[in-house]
């Protein structure tokens, strides 16, 4: 049987490379927002979207060369600290299709992969879908 | 006051999220969308992020001036201007400088539209 997907307030896809924009930076900060206010949010990562919770980012960002002894999370470790502080709110579901043709399949364990077939369960599971990006 | 998640928080129907500073005709984009929206008497809230805060400088984007008298809100988000070193008192206004606790009420609000460009 197929695992039930949590109801949420609002799905918001997020599509496109990380690094074009600062695109995924006003993604989170919003995402935060809501979760801070009570809100339940999915987000369903595709296209260049899936390499942010990449296991091979590891923990921290390269180091900035100026602020030296500051460490800066990964996208994939401050996508875990999301998830593990807001547990029963905030849902990451990745595109399983778009993760493979990528060559992005190891994931950090908090995010659920799902086949595009299944992204009618998590739209049906919303009251609220908004698309971000460009593939 | 606090507005907890899925409540509804006013007036507004449509809020509309522009990225993006240039590569769309005057009257084709999604500020031009907002203009018609607001003249269509639907309480309209166009938020500039990422690129888009430069159309909220002078002489940068009439349409923003048209959605302000058609009574359309223009919001610019204070992170993304301040990343590009821009001054908030140097843009042509009325403009509301927010953060994001301003739009999460908006996007959980079950009766507004989001469009995000």
């Amino acid at each position: 049987m197929a695992p039930q997907i949590p109801r949420t307030d609002v799905l918001l896809i997020l599509m496109g490379a990380p690094h074009e924009s600062d695109q995924t930076t006003t993604v989170l900060r919003l995402v935060q927002a809501m979760l801070e206010r009570g809100g339940r949010v999915q987000l369903w990562a595709c296209g260049h979207a899936t390499t942010l919770t990449q296991r091979s980012l590891g923990e921290y960002k390269p180091r900035n060369f100026t602020d030296w002894y500051t460490n800066y999370p990964s996208s994939a470790a401050l996508v875990q600290d999301m998830l593990r502080t807001f547990p029963d709110q905030f849902y990451w579901y990745g595109c399983q299709f778009c993760s493979d043709d990528r060559g992005t399949r190891d994931h950090v364990p908090d995010v659920v992969m799902r086949r595009p077939s299944a992204f009618a369960a998590n739209s049906a599971a919303a009251d609220k879908i908004v698309m971000i990006g460009v593939i | 006051m606090t507005i907890a998640a899925g409540q509804h928080t006013g007036s507004v129907r449509f809020l509309l999220v522009e990225s993006e500073s240039g590569g769309t005709p005057d009257r084709a984009g999604l500020v031009h969308d907002a203009v018609v929206q607001a003249r269509l008497g639907h309480a309209t809230v166009l938020l500039l992020v990422q690129e888009a805060v430069a159309l909220a400088l002078p002489d940068r984007s009439p349409e923003l001036a048209e959605l302000r008298a058609a009574g359309g809100e223009v919001w610019v988000d204070g992170f993304a201007l301040a990343q590009r070193g821009l001054d908030p008192a140097a843009l042509a206004g009325p403009v509301r400088v927010i953060d994001m606790e301003a739009v999460a009420p908006l996007v959980l609000d079950p009766v507004v539209k989001v469009v995000w460009h």
